[in-house]
């Protein structure tokens, strides 16, 4: 703690600093007073002396030089010490100044009066005071008249500190009026501005001065002016208005809507009258766009999440009633979830499972595929992989699975999942082999009918050569004797059994059931002659010509067996149309082009009905007599050009009937004799 | 006295074995591969007894048989198993025939000649 004394000298001299007047240009008003004291006190000299830590400042003065003056021994400094009135008719009498070197040298005062200046707050700044050479006195009423004045003084200094805080502070609301982005102003009864910040300009682009005294309707556009009316009408009646609204401004000619937020705060005057009120609005529309903009996006994450959780629903649902095995599995092919399907399928629970790798169910021939295709699933960034593999099921059968598998990155450290569904394909791969085998059956009962069809003709084929054999053996005893007879009744003979043979032959084989995808090279030529032995003999009873052309012979790919079975089918079906013909002729036609093997059958009979042409592939379908034909000969002829993945097609040629086969070409490595 | 016996087969060596079968002293066996030569020369000097095969070149036949005079006996031999005939046969024979089967009919008709030309003379 410091000596009080020295606390209110250092208060003192802070509060003298703070009126910013010391060593400060004259100032008139303050110079009027100085002059109006030596004028009432009829004193040559009067100031006004302002003392600081070491001085006496003097801020006005009447008859005096000097700027300033020591503080030691002066009569200002036991004014501001005695906080009153002091007035010395002779200090050359007075021993606390008689040897003050204002009265012994210098202005060598003898009449001194001074009164403290003193602020607000009681501190004692300085003095005004007047003075004399020579002794007198001062009146009662000049002592209160200078009094008066000092008071006067202290008023201006004060009011000085109160104008410059004025000033700042109506720098700074006005800084801040500026800067505010909110329109800000001030209405008057009539509804004009009489104030009106920056903000104005820029929301309704006009001059803040082409604002001040205009009716607001010009301003704002009658829309809002009318709309905010109301609530003006009411801060008019005194009472503050805080409203939020939706405002059609009229900006540039054109409707500009905003949502702002208004505050009316009503200029009510001491005698309550109201003479207008403060207007504070500011642009809202960002923020409701923005709050709309954030409901709407609760809204959409709320649906969203409702999405989700029915999506969740959803794989939920699927999970667990899937025909199809899902699985999820570790890096390490471990079970992580498997579903009830799964389990169903391999026979064991879940939990079971759970304890257990891929690896563990999955057929030991096929363990590597499944890690393989587990690591090239990882290589090909999580792309669907698809593959068949065995499994073994807890009993211990095997079974043949269909598997989908995809990997999914899980998180930022790359934890790999491996995610797949399951389908048990092994009755399917039954069905097949099963559909497989009753084509084949299907194939063979057709050829079955063909046979019984060219059994006619086939006897025939048959019973000649072996009339022959049979005569011709019986007349070699007689001919015994005759060597060149004999000779050329046994060629006769060998030459029926041959007949016989290859007829009986091409039988076989054509009656033979094929292996399935018993696929190789035959000779086109060879092909077309074996399947005509075997309608040789409908043709000569039907009296039809079969022939064929080879525009370019070569090996077509093919099962032998089956592509016979098509060409005997057409030339069959061809001898059938010819022979109610006149000119009764088939010819068969084979070329082969760059990437195909064609044959064509051609026949000289009255062609199909274009109306039927459609029909002719399907199954039963036939134009022949009851008994005639099973009506299934084209319908397994297009099975068995189909499983050559080739074509049949019927052309007709200036009316008449063609088939035309189409088989496709393998590279050829190896020729079959 | 000759019985003049025709075969139309179209292969040769059947129409061989007919001869070397049935040819004799009464019998006089004519084969032919072409039905149309048999048709030509049945107009001035018809045969006895006709057999025909089923299947020929160019015809049937039964075709053939209904061309000729119907007067002539005719016999259908046939490898067919079940030909389709418009013609009466006497009888259809199926190949392989036994030599006996044919003997018999041979025989028949050359007894059935020779007994009206007694009648006669």
């Amino acid at each position: 703690m410091g000596d009080p004394k020295d606390l209110k000298e250092q208060r003192r001299v802070q509060a003298l600093k703070e009126l910013g007047v010391l060593d400060t240009p004259p100032q008139a008003e303050l110079d009027d007073l100085v002059y109006l004291a030596s004028q009432v006190c009829h004193t040559p000299m009067a100031m006004i002396s302002l003392v600081d830590e070491r001085r006496q400042w003097f801020k006005a003065k009447v008859g005096i030089e000097a700027q300033e003056l020591p503080r030691e021994g002066s009569f200002s400094a036991f004014v501001i010490q005695d906080g009153a009135t002091l007035i010395i008719a002779d200090a050359t009498t007075d021993p606390r100044f008689a040897q003050s070197p204002s009265v012994t040298s210098g202005l060598k005062i003898k009449f001194y009066a001074g009164v403290p200046l003193t602020t607000s707050i009681g501190l004692h700044i300085g003095s005004l005071c007047v003075m004399d050479k020579t002794p007198r006195t001062l009146s009662k009423e000049q002592t209160q008249a200078l009094e008066a004045l000092a008071r006067q003084v202290m008023v201006n200094f004060e009011n000085k500190v109160l104008n410059d805080q004025f000033r700042e502070n109506e720098n700074f609301y006005s800084n801040i009026l500026t800067m505010l982005p909110d329109l800000v102003s001030y209405i008057d009864r009539d509804y004009c501005y009489q104030y009106a910040n920056v903000a104005y300009e820029e929301w309704f682009h006009v001059k803040k001065e082409q604002i001040i005294g205009k009716k607001m309707s010009l301003i704002l556009g009658d829309e809002a002016f009318e709309k905010a009316k109301p609530f003006m009408t009411l801060a008019l009646q005194g009472r503050r208005q805080d409203f939020t609204v939706k405002l059609p401004y009229k900006v540039d000619q054109q409707l500009v809507p905003k949502t702002v937020q208004a505050h009316y705060i009503p200029d009510v005057k001491p005698d309550g009258s109201v003479q207008g009120f403060y207007s504070v609005v500011s642009d809202i529309s960002k923020l409701v766009s923005a709050e709309e903009e954030a409901h709407q996006r609760s809204v959409e994450l709320a649906q969203a999440l409702s999405r989700s959780r029915a999506n969740e629903r959803s794989f939920r649902a699927f999970f667990d009633h899937s025909p199809m095995g899902v699985i999820e599995l570790d890096e390490q092919l471990k079970f992580i979830e498997v579903n009830p399907a799964y389990c169903r399928i391999l026979g064991y629970s879940q939990s079971e499972l759970k304890n257990m790798s891929i690896l563990d169910v999955t057929h030991p021939e096929d363990r590597v595929k499944s890690k393989n295709a587990a690591k090239d699933n990882t290589v090909s960034g999580g792309e669907p992989f698809r593959f068949e593999k065995r499994y073994i099921t807890r009993t211990g059968e095997v079974i043949m699975g269909r598997v989908t598998s995809r990997t999914v990155v899980l998180d930022e450290q790359g934890t790999k999942h491996h995610f797949s569904v399951i389908e048990d394909i092994t009755n399917l791969l039954r069905m097949e082999d099963s559909l497989a085998l009753e084509r084949q059956k299907s194939i063979h009962n057709a050829k079955l009918a063909s046979l019984g069809e060219m059994s006619a003709g086939v006897a025939h084929e048959i019973n000649n050569p072996l009339a022959i054999i049979s005569g011709m053996a019986a007349n070699l005893e007689r001919v015994a004797n005759d060597p060149e007879n004999l000779k050329s009744k046994v060629k006769s003979i060998q030459k029926a059994v041959d007949r016989i043979v290859k007829i009986v032959s091409g039988l076989r084989k054509f009656a033979r059931t094929s292996e399935n995808g018993n696929f190789n090279y035959y000779p086109a030529e060879a092909l077309i002659k074996d399947s005509m032995v075997l309608i040789q003999a409908k043709a000569l009873r039907d009296q039809v010509d079969v022939q064929y052309v080879l525009d370019r012979n070569d090996v077509v790919f093919c099962d032998e067996v089956e592509l016979q079975q098509v060409l005997v089918n057409l030339m069959s079906n061809g001898i059938d149309a010819a022979k109610q013909s006149a000119e009764k002729k088939v010819i068969v036609h084979f070329n082969s082009l760059e990437r195909e093997s064609v044959f064509r059958v051609m026949d000289s009979g009255p062609g199909i009905k274009s109306d039927l042409a459609h029909k002719i592939f399907q199954p039963f379908f036939t134009t022949k007599t009851v008994g005639e034909g099973t009506g299934l000969g084209l319908s397994i002829s297009k099975g068995i050009v189909d499983h050559h993945q080739g074509n049949i097609s019927l052309i007709q040629v200036e009316g008449k009937t063609c088939f035309e086969v189409r088989i496709p070409k393998r590279e050829v490595k190896s020729h079959v004799a | 006295m000759l019985l003049k016996v025709w075969y139309v087969d179209d292969e040769f060596d059947l129409c061989e074995v007919f001869s070397d079968f049935f040819s004799s002293a009464e019998v006089e066996v004519k084969t032919f591969v072409s039905h149309l030569a048999a048709l030509q020369e049945a107009k001035i000097n018809p045969p006895d007894l006709l057999f025909l095969d089923y299947r020929l070149k160019g015809a049937t036949g039964d075709w053939v048989a209904q061309q000729m005079d119907p007067a002539i006996p005719k016999y259908l031999v046939t490898g067919e198993a079940s030909p389709p005939c418009k013609y009466p046969y006497l009888k259809v024979i199926y190949k392989p025939y036994r030599r006996q089967d044919l003997d018999e009919i041979i025989q028949q008709y050359l007894d059935l000649k020779q007994k009206a030309q007694k009648n006669a003379s």
